[in-house]
């Protein structure tokens, strides 16, 4: 039978289970606690708005929200002074879902979905409602299943202060909920965070007590701040476009936290997203943390907020960018989207980019050395360059079967981090340096896979690569991101060999493989090692010093006086380095850096150390001209395929 | 502040350290970095910073170094300063900094530069006789008696075949600043510590030579070694 839409009656109503769906509301929040809190005030600040602009409350009164604990009785009472409800909008909006005065839904208020007052309410198992309106006083009572008693309306108010307002009272908080709810300690910068402009306000007063204690939150002074340490006032940050409209970010501040006698109240920036009464972004709605920009984290130096209500506001097609919790701007790398991170980078370079932290920089230089020392240690040949003064910095143990020198360069798995943390990506990338000749024209890269040591399982696994090599002519590629899920020791491994096609058992020319850590793992067996060979373990690398040299190769060795080790010359005009410096910032320049680092200090190392055996053998200057003529070569090739972007 | 004394300060503090190097296609000058207690940095401002400096002064660090493995002695001075003068004369560069960043001098008070410049000042022509001097006589000469007095020591010395070396330098000094003839001078050299030990006769050689070094003929052994002894 065919069915058109306009012989259609839809005179049903899907059913609507309203326990699971206040379930769902609640998982909507990631701390509901901090949902109550947020939605609490920011119903009343609505609201407020809202009756002063109809004419219910005067224009000069205050704002006063008090949040009453009692964690004896498992009790929360909730009361503001914000003018209350009408019997309508208290029986059509508030005590229902999904569906916002109005006002709300128009965009007005900072709310806007319905929801705010159904995770107040899952915090506990039943409540008792009061509001006290112009209009009248409307009670009910309702359950956590969705379920409320009939409406009554009453002479005066019982819950309430009789002030014009709106009064909850929460029975059987749940106890995770209570735990937070009765830490002053937790609460406190929990307000701070979220409405920092609000409590800024003088007119606007919120009372928390706990157990009869009466706390009142403490923010510091925007204004003040911004008057006294800015280090970047701008009205609007660029526009950026999202699905055809245009959105952008407003009064954006950035503080000199280092001038500031307290704590700065948070790192990073705190998007701010106002209602259309209060004239000012009252309310946290997301929040920036840059993760590459060293002054605003460890310690912060600098911090920062704006006004977001613009990429909050409804879009044409009736949806917003900010979440049901309105906690989160549903923009990937909403930093970066919005011009914010670019603007952080802007006043980092102007008044902290001086230097890393010392903290930050022996980070690198670790990461630096480790991953050469690493890679470098997994052959004995390199034993006389051993420095056997220092313990502890040492790259632990050599493997059984330690690869020749010539295998470690014609095939290198390589990694971009020796040690991530879970959950962090890791690239996972494939070398081939193919020699003066080649047996054969094409080669598989096989068993491309990531074993987990700690738990002895694959984890990853890619199919084989078949590929053409040229003589002389290095390939390098980079296989995946790999996400480490869980903490453990890995080896990216891979073999090659010659390929010919339909046949088989074809010798295996080389196999790679590296290790990396994921989370803080501590390998017992490497650790026992590493212990026994802290005299005489072997580390290369003790300096890393930048050249400029246009003309010149990438990196060089050059023995440290008094044996303290090597120090690894890198040149900062080699162009992967320079295309580096003028395309990245911050953590992923920091990265870049590691990576060329640990490349060409191991070529720099081997280089090095043929140069000395062949000293040592007592080479004629002929070969020890075409041994250097030779470095020069690959470095000119090197450069020649980065200079052609290949 | 200018960029050189930016960069001569951090090498003072021994924040940074200029390395030279043989590398497969000659000779680098790299910078060790040691801000904080790391030796590495590479914050886009440090590098600018570095490169900033490699351009301006490897060239004349590299050529530094290659007078080095060429000459000794006076020669070396000479060459030294020759650069320094031709370097310092057109840049905003002191030479203490000068000292300091190319790593001619110890310390950064400029002095051993300012030294090398006048030899190379006084004697354009490597008129100087190497074999009576060393570097450091000739160096410390320059600050001690004027160009024309230096000059004369210079001729004198080697008219006399006399080896100026700590204790005759010493000498000249006294006598050189000497303003009531040869007892003043003797009086002076009676003073100093280097002096106490010596027997008479080598004081009195010593003081001598000073004198005929200065072109001042006048004076006999006699006349002094009776002094010395009154």
């Amino acid at each position: 039978m065919n069915r058109t839409k306009s012989k259609q009656k839809f005179d049903n109503e899907a059913k609507v289970n309203t326990a699971n769906s206040i379930k769902r509301i609640r998982s909507d929040y990631n701390q509901p606690w901090v949902g109550l809190l947020r939605e609490t005030i920011q119903n009343s600040t609505d609201g407020v708005g809202f009756n002063r602009l109809q004419g219910n409350l005067p224009n000069e009164q205050d704002l006063t929200i008090e949040f009453i604990v009692d964690t004896v009785e498992k009790e929360l009472m909730i009361r503001d002074n914000a003018g209350g409800m009408d019997f309508d909008t208290f029986h059509n909006n508030l005590l229902a879902i999904d569906n916002p005065s109005d006002d709300k839904a128009d965009g007005n208020g900072a709310g806007s979905y319905g929801r705010g007052f159904w995770v107040i309410m899952s915090c506990g198992e039943w409540a008792e409602l009061e509001t006290n309106h112009t209009t009248g006083v409307f009670a009910s009572s309702v359950n956590i299943e969705g379920m409320y008693d009939t409406i009554q309306t009453l002479d005066e108010p019982s819950l309430g202060s009789g002030d014009k307002g709106t009064c909850y009272r929460i029975h059987g908080v749940r106890d995770d909920d209570m735990s937070y709810l009765s830490d002053w300690d937790t609460i406190e910068p929990t307000l701070v965070e979220n409405f920092a402009p609000l409590l800024n306000d003088d007119s606007v007063n919120i009372e928390y007590t706990i157990d009869g204690e009466t706390h009142t939150p403490e923010a510091p002074d925007l204004n003040k701040l911004r008057q006294e340490y800015a280090l970047c006032e701008e009205s609007e940050l660029e526009p950026f476009t999202y699905h055809g409209e245009e959105h952008k970010v407003l009064d954006f501040t950035m503080i000199d936290a280092t001038k500031m006698d307290d704590e700065p109240p948070w790192t990073g920036v705190m998007l701010f997203k106002g209602n259309d009464y209060l004239g000012y972004p009252f309310m946290k709605v997301d929040w920036y943390e840059p993760r590459g920009i060293p002054s605003t984290k460890n310690p912060t130096k600098m911090f920062g907020w704006c006004d977001a209500s613009d990429i909050c506001r409804p879009r044409k097609d009736g949806t917003t960018l900010e979440n049901n919790a309105h906690d989160d701007i549903q923009l990937s790398r909403t930093g970066t989207k919005t011009n914010i991170q670019s603007k952080v980078y802007d006043v980092h370079d102007a008044f902290f980019k001086d230097n890393y932290t010392t903290e930050e920089k022996t980070e690198l230089l670790n990461a630096v050395q480790n991953n050469v020392n690493s890679l470098l240690g997994t052959t004995d040949a390199f034993d006389t360059f051993s420095k056997s003064t220092r313990s502890g910095t040492g790259t632990g143990p050599s493997p059984s079967s330690p690869p020749s020198v010539t295998s470690l360069s014609f095939l290198r798995c390589k990694t971009d981090k020796y040690n991530v943390e879970v959950g962090e990506d890791i690239s996972l990338g494939i070398e081939v340096n193919p020699q003066n000749t080649l047996d054969y024209d094409m080669y598989e890269i096989s068993n491309i896979q990531v074993r987990n040591k700690t738990e002895d399982e694959i984890v990853y696994e890619v199919p084989s690569i078949i590929t053409e090599l040229v003589e002389n002519e290095p390939l390098e590629q980079i296989i995946d991101i790999f996400t480490c899920d869980e903490m453990g020791k890995y080896v990216f491994s891979a073999e090659i060999s010659g390929y010919i096609d339909g046949e088989e058992n074809i010798e295996t020319k080389d196999t790679s493989k590296t290790t990396f850590i994921v989370g803080e793992f501590e390998d017992a067996s490497t650790k026992d090692e590493s212990d026994k060979n802290s005299e005489g373990s072997v580390e290369f690398i003790s300096e890393v010093s930048p050249f400029t040299n246009p003309d010149g190769g990438k990196a060089f060795i050059q023995p440290i006086s008094d044996g303290e080790g090597l120090r690894l010359n890198v040149n900062t005009a080699w162009p992967a380095f320079v295309n580096a410096k003028e395309t990245l910032r911050g953590d992923a320049f920091e990265q870049k850096q590691e990576k060329l680092f640990t490349d060409w200090g191991v070529d720099a190392v081997i280089d090095h150390w043929v140069t000395e055996k062949l000293q040592d053998l007592g080479a004629s200057k002929e070969i020890l001209d075409f041994n250097e003529k030779r470095i020069k070569t690959t470095d000119d090739l090197e450069k020649k395929k980065v200079m052609n972007n290949e | 502040m200018n960029k050189s004394r930016e960069f001569a300060n951090l090498i003072q503090e021994g924040s940074v350290g200029v390395n030279i190097a043989k590398s497969p296609w000659g000779t680098e000058v790299s910078v060790s970095d040691n801000r904080g207690e790391s030796k590495y940095a590479f914050s886009k401002e440090q590098l600018e910073q570095i490169n900033n400096f490699l351009s301006e002064y490897k060239e004349i660090i590299i050529e530094i170094d290659n007078i080095r493995k060429e000459y000794d002695g006076v020669d070396l001075a000479w060459h030294i300063g020759e650069i320094a003068e031709r370097y310092i004369d057109g840049e905003d560069i002191t030479n203490g900094d000068f000292a300091l960043i190319t790593n001619v001098g110890s310390s950064g008070d400029g002095t051993y530069t300012g030294q090398m410049r006048n030899i190379y000042n006084i004697f354009p022509n490597k008129e100087y006789h190497t074999e009576h001097f060393n570097k450091s006589t000739i160096c410390e000469l320059t600050q001690t008696v004027d160009e024309y007095s230096l000059k004369n020591i210079n001729s004198n010395a080697n008219e006399y075949n006399i080896n100026v070396r700590k204790p005759r330098l010493r000498a000249i000094r006294d006598v050189y600043n000497s303003d009531d003839g040869v007892s003043n001078s003797v009086e002076k050299a009676l003073d100093r510590k280097l002096f106490k030990n010596m027997d008479s006769d080598e004081l009195t050689d010593v003081i001598y030579d000073a004198h005929l070094l200065l072109g001042d003929e006048s004076v006999s052994k006699s006349e002094i070694k009776n002094l010395i002894l009154e």
